[in-house]
């Protein structure tokens, strides 16, 4: 492969120290708890907090956020929808799921959409700001299940979008894209098996990070696919 | 008419009763055996008689028959030959009814060859209007026919005979014959033909012959000259036919036979009487008799068609069909009813289970309900009571930090515990659930949370994609608890380092394993010392064993070589 399709970390922040945080969760306060967890943390900063999905698209795109914490549920537009949108418009942000309900689906079409882990409710300051800082690493643990969802997400062939203008160059690209590379497939096969990330890197014989690189691009692809089939809904499969 | 001459009467009565006595003669001096019923069969099987009503024979039949066939008239049962049989089924039979028996009168054309080209025939049967059992006082009918001579026709032969069937008895008397040609648009006919039997030879003798004709047949005596009393004395030729076994007639000569012209009508006209009718074996069958009593009676006659000697009569009973019989109707509306209450019965019995399954289902899923919200009131009780109490406890201005920090981190406890467990119960709740994938999805998930705070390592063997197959809510429950407590029992009891789960549907089962490589199951169980461990690992193995038996399933544990356990679970599933 030619050109790297890894998103490149941002320039901004990291380089200065500081991580830019969102928060979007419609009950006031967990949005006060959350911002004062991350008030806590020197190396994080806080910089909205928004009950609707609609004020955060409005509002975040302009703070440049480097990590949103998204609540499920939502008033209006739920918060898988505002995923997809806001990482539509910024394609390098990295989106925690936030929600007390642990259903599999859920978590799993907010992967789909963009988002790279998620925390159950209740939780700690503690947990907040490891999976703020996992997910700036390149995506927070991914469960067995989840890992299993991923499987057979990646099972069938990806679809090619159908845009009337694509250039076929640009569908090639994007189906390639869409497939797992081997190393990748045995990764998600291990994790679907119930190794953890530290097994799998001795397994391999890589570092940790390696693993993270790895999960980080199958996170990516998936994300791909599923932007993929959207615009396949929309316009239709092509012919 | 004839007049009714003293003498005439005599003379003909002579002649007639030399052929009876004649007749009876060969059968000996013993009175004349009267013809029965020789065989009777219903259906094509032969009944024998029930028994007799005076001197009536009685024929009880088993059932309705289609066919009943009456055989009668058997001269090797009788020991002579029957002459005539006429024969009547009272209740069916409006009127005796006389065996079938034919005379037939040919015209035959004959070519120069003296090949036949064509013919024509008229025949008698039975007996002629207003015959009156004597030839000297019956009728003569006057008759005619109409022929075209066909193609090549030279001559003209005209043939009496006893026959139709051989077994044709009578008498067929003609006193004469005429034919004429009869002409284009009312031309007078020409005769061409004529014999009133007045020449010939010895023409009072029964065994006389008239001129141009000749006695033929294989009985040729059956061919009779007749002398009938007057005034004026006339001559006629006869078929007189005792005999069913032969037949014979009269038939004209060479000589006696007119020359025709083809293409020519003719007339033919002719005086006749007769009486014919049948004798020997014979079978009459009758179809679909009506249920009731019948006599079949046979009455024998003489030559002229008199009955003679005493009639059989036979009772022939058919009995009304199975349906028309009054014990039958009291069985079946007896055995209606029976069926009826039978059925009703069973309706309602069947409604009755249907409704105790539907009431168990219901108290099932009630009872699932009851348990649900008994666990959440329990649960969210304990936790919420704990996590007032405890942000109480915190305020208290005597306790230490440290403590003050212990008990903010239970007032989480209590609350995360409170989280999963709601989660749980939205999990076991949402009918999405109720299926092989889901289920296993959670499963997995379970173990490796449960594991992942353990010693343990965790691995899961799955396939990729499992059928999409339904699970009960109770199925689905048992079975979770289940493989919890199997998971629980390999993590606690069996020290193990690695625990498997494998899942996979095979052959209609859903199989459930969880491997540790542990101590095993005796080592764990028979251990001296450490009998309560042991205990418990069987208590646990007990509850699973009574798990799965609830929903119809099995529960299997083995050693495995190489040390550790294998817990086997495995439900019936329906087929994808």
């Amino acid at each position: 492969m030619t050109k790297s399709i890894l998103p490149q970390p941002p320039a901004t922040s990291v380089a200065s120290g500081m991580i830019r945080v969102g928060i979007v969760d419609d009950d006031k306060a967990t949005r006060a708890a959350l911002a004062g967890f991350l008030q806590g943390d020197a190396e994080v900063e806080c910089i909205g907090a928004f009950g609707s999905a609609e004020e955060a698209l409005q509002e975040l795109p302009a703070r440049r956020p480097d990590v949103v914490i998204m609540d499920v549920n939502l008033p209006k537009m739920d918060g898988v929808q505002c995923v997809r949108e806001l990482v539509a418009k910024l394609p390098d942000l990295q989106v925690v799921m936030l929600t007390v309900y642990d259903n599999t689906d859920v978590i799993f079409q907010s992967l789909a959409a963009g988002a790279k882990g998620y925390l159950l409710k209740p939780i700690r300051a503690a947990q907040l700001l490891a999976a703020v800082r996992d997910v700036i690493g390149g995506g927070a643990p991914l469960t067995s299940n989840i890992a299993r969802k991923l499987v057979q997400a990646f099972a069938g062939p990806a679809t090619h979008p159908a845009k009337p203008a694509a250039r076929e160059a640009d569908a090639e690209r994007q189906a390639v894209e869409a497939a797992l590379s081997p190393r990748e497939r045995e990764v998600l096969d291990l994790l679907a098996r119930g190794y953890l990330y530290k097994e799998i890197a001795s397994h391999f014989k890589v570092s940790y990070s390696t693993v993270h690189t790895h999960i980080e691009r199958i996170y990516h692809k998936l994300h791909v696919r599923s932007r993929a089939q959207a615009v396949a809904k929309i316009y239709g499969p092509k012919n | 008419m004839r007049s009714r001459g003293a003498s005439t009467i005599g003379m003909t009565a002579v002649v007639v009763a030399t052929v009876c006595r004649a007749f009876a003669a060969a059968a000996g001096d013993a009175p004349l055996a009267v013809p029965t019923l020789d065989r009777l069969l219903v259906d094509g099987r032969a009944v024998a008689p029930s028994g007799k009503r005076g001197t009536e024979d009685v024929y009880r039949l088993p059932n309705r028959p289609k066919t009943l066939q009456l055989e009668f008239g058997d001269p090797a049962k009788l020991g002579r030959l029957p002459v005539q049989l006429r024969y009547r089924l009272d209740g069916r039979d409006a009127d005796w009814r006389d065996l079938v028996g034919l005379m037939r009168f040919q015209v035959r054309f004959i070519d120069a060859n003296n090949q036949p080209v064509d013919g024509d025939e008229s025949s008698v049967e039975g007996r002629s209007p207003g015959w009156t059992g004597q030839i000297e006082t019956s009728p003569f009918q006057k008759r005619s026919k109409r022929i075209t001579v066909p193609p090549r026709a030279a001559k003209l032969m005209l043939w009496l005979i006893s026959a139709g069937p051989q077994e044709t008895t009578g008498v067929r008397v003609v006193e004469s014959i005429r034919i004429s040609a009869v002409g284009e648009n009312g031309a007078t006919p020409r005769e061409i033909y004529r014999s009133d039997f007045e020449t010939g030879e010895d023409l009072d003798n029964p065994y006389g012959v008239p001129q141009g004709w000749e006695r033929d047949g294989t009985k040729p005596g059956v061919g009779r000259m007749v002398r009938l009393p007057g005034p004026p004395v006339q001559h006629a030729i006869a078929l007189i036919d005792e005999d069913p076994r032969g037949l014979g007639g009269w038939i004209t000569t060479a000589e006696g036979s007119p020359a025709v012209t083809p293409g020519e009508e003719l007339l033919v006209e002719w005086s006749e009487l007769y009486s014919v009718g049948g004798g020997g074996k014979h079978a009459v069958v009758y179809d679909t008799l009506p249920a009731g009593e019948y006599r079949f009676r046979i009455s024998e006659c003489s030559l002229l068609g008199v009955p003679q000697g005493p009639e059989y009569t036979a009772v022939i009973e058919v009995p009304p069909p199975v349906w028309a019989r009054p014990w039958f109707w009291a069985a079946t509306a007896a055995g209606a009813t029976g069926l009826v209450a039978l059925a009703a019965r069973q309706a309602s019995r069947q409604r009755i289970e249907r409704q105790l399954a539907a009431a168990e289902q219901q108290r099932m899923i009630a009872a699932d309900r009851m348990r649900i919200a008994q666990d959440l009131h329990d649960d969210l009780g304990a936790n919420l009571t704990r996590i007032g109490m405890l942000s109480d406890l915190v305020r208290n201005p005597s306790i230490t930090a440290d403590e003050s920090r212990r008990y903010l981190d239970q007032i989480f406890e209590n609350a995360t515990g409170l989280a999963k467990h709601l989660n749980e119960i939205v999990w076991a709740i949402s009918p999405h659930n109720d299926a092989v994938e889901p289920f296993s999805a959670y499963l997995c998930k379970y173990a490796q949370d449960f594991l992942a705070s353990s010693n343990a390592r965790c691995r899961i063997d799955m396939p990729d994609r499992l059928p999409d197959i339904p699970l009960p809510s109770n199925v689905r429950h048992n079975l979770f608890l289940a493989a919890k407590e199997a998971i629980h029992n390999a993590a606690k009891h069996a020290h193990a380092r690695t625990i498997v789960l494998r899942l996979a549907v095979i052959d209609g089962r859903l199989t459930i394993v969880v491997e540790d490589d542990g101590c095993g199951i005796e080592t764990a169980v028979g251990r001296v010392g450490d009998s309560g461990a042991g205990r418990k690992r069987g208590k646990g193995f007990d509850n699973m064993q009574s798990r799965m038996r609830q929903v119809g399933g099995e529960f299997a544990c083995e050693s495995r070589a190489g040390g550790g356990t294998s817990i086997r679970l495995s439900i019936p599933v329906p087929t994808a």
